[in-house]
């Protein structure tokens, strides 16, 4: 399927963006890791530019991915991190890990930055609840 | 959410008594966490996420000197302290919705936050990141004389010189350099004149200093040029033995008191060069000899030494350098 045939979730947003998701996102097979709550539902997999109340003012393509990291060690550091600095991060980000398992049928992945972070573009009609599970509290 | 009336906030009748723009987010995840604004009078505030709930973000608005703040940039202070120690012992508390919108603002003494508002004390900042791209922002922790309050900037800017022709992003052009040209050089004209052969967009310059214990430095860039000179500064700190020695050498060469090959010369020079990031093969394209490549070089080299010790010395810090675990 080339490029423009791709239909994405929330194709009319990424739409208002040059470039979005980056063309250097690529659809992998992979397991992914992600802050959610539990139980597991559909709200644990909402973009942060859907989700309230919305912290950023000025949404980048970024906004409309949803955050996985590359294994359960990176995911865990960042938010080992972020709680340090901002102990309420829970109320935002989640309270438990899931394990995702991605397949090249979910979406696009913008590349990892050295925390192992990445963005998931998702493909229309794809629901990942069905794909994950959750590994623990965080 | 808290009621803040529980942690002794007062009301300030949904106003924040300063008018502020955004700067920059400096932590984000899933959108901002912390970013930087500037009040009309030009002072630096940070915003700092601390809760929500279903309609609101609330953020703690702090007022917080450049100096501190590249304090934290540099990882030499934990984010607590810049919340929790704040100069004014006092700072606002507001309610936006997602929108941005203010729906409350309160006035809070510091020291009544509760401990959930504010972070952990082991939270500092992994250095390496939160650059402003168009400045290159020093962190200074020493008091320093007049001498050296010349020095940085100066080793700096012709750091930064060097790269506009031969680092990461730079373009000797038509720069010819002739050792010979004029007598008495000196190499502050070397270092002009490459500072003068780059195009004006690619030159930089000393915008805002600040020299109390701590203190701050900003100089204004062009991002690629100051990213090369962070990198090399990083190499340096890395391979600090081994190109002190290849300067021991080169200057003993270009001295006289050591005999080397032109072509062995020139290899070294190339090793020297490629290890900080810099381009040998260009330099010694456009120095009229080896032997004055190698002076120029061991002139650039020891600007950067000067960098990398203060440093290592954390007595002024480049902010946005990366941390010793991810240098080459």
């Amino acid at each position: 399927m080339s490029r423009n045939e791709l239909e994405w979730k929330y194709a009319s947003y990424l739409a208002t963006f040059s470039d979005c998701p980056s063309r250097d996102a690529k659809p992998r097979e992979r397991m992914a890791f992600r802050f959610v709550w539990n139980p597991l539902a559909q709200s644990s997999f909402i973009p942060v530019a859907f989700r309230p109340p919305r912290r950023a003012n000025r949404l980048s393509c970024s906004h409309y991915g949803l955050s996985m990291f590359a294994t359960e060690a990176q995911a865990r550091t960042r938010f080992a991190e972020l709680e340090e600095k901002f102990p309420e991060i829970r109320k935002t980000a989640g309270t438990h890990l899931a394990c995702v398992s991605l397949t090249v049928d979910h979406g696009v992945q913008t590349h990892e930055n050295s925390a192992g972070h990445f963005d998931l573009h998702e493909f229309k009609g794809v629901d990942l609840v069905a794909f994950s599970s959750v590994v623990g509290l965080l | 959410m808290i009621r803040p009336e529980e942690f002794n906030a007062i009301s300030l009748k949904g106003r924040l008594p300063v008018d502020l723009e955004l700067v920059r987010d400096i932590e984000e995840f899933d959108g901002p966490l912390l970013s930087e604004f500037r009040s009309s009078k030009g002072e630096t505030f940070l915003y700092y996420w601390c809760d929500c709930d279903e309609t609101a973000n609330r953020w703690l608005v702090v007022r917080t000197p450049p100096q501190d703040l590249f304090r934290y940039l540099v990882g030499r202070t934990p984010l607590r302290s810049l919340i929790r120690d704040c100069r004014d012992r006092f700072l606002y508390v507001v309610d936006l919705d997602e929108g941005s919108v203010l729906l409350d603002a309160w006035f809070v003494y510091a020291d009544k936050l509760p401990d959930n508002y504010l972070p952990g004390p082991n939270s500092c900042r992994q250095p390496g990141a939160g650059i402003d791209p168009d400045f290159q922002d020093v962190y200074v922790d020493q008091k320093w004389d007049y001498e050296q309050v010349a020095e940085y900037p100066r080793s700096y800017l012709q750091a930064y010189a060097f790269h506009t022709a031969f680092g990461q992003g730079g373009d000797p052009g038509t720069l010819s350099v002739d050792y010979h040209l004029t007598s008495g050089w000196i190499f502050h004209t070397l270092f002009e004149r490459m500072r003068s052969n780059a195009p004006s967009h690619m030159r930089a310059s000393l915008e805002a200093v600040a020299f109390a214990s701590p203190g701050y430095l900003r100089f204004r860039v062009n991002p690629t040029i100051a990213e090369g000179v962070r990198s090399a500064v990083a190499r340096y700190l890395s391979h600090r033995a081994e190109l002190r020695q290849a300067i021991d050498e080169l200057r003993d060469w270009t001295n006289g008191h050591r005999d080397l090959e032109d072509a062995d010369a020139g290899a070294l020079i190339r090793k020297a060069a490629e290890t900080v990031g810099v381009d040998g093969w260009a330099l010694l394209r456009h120095v009229d000899t080896t032997q004055h490549a190698g002076k120029v070089l061991v002139s650039y080299l020891g600007r950067l030494d000067f960098l990398a010790t203060n440093e290592a010395q954390h007595t002024a810090m480049l902010v946005g350098l990366l941390p010793e675990s991810q240098r080459i």
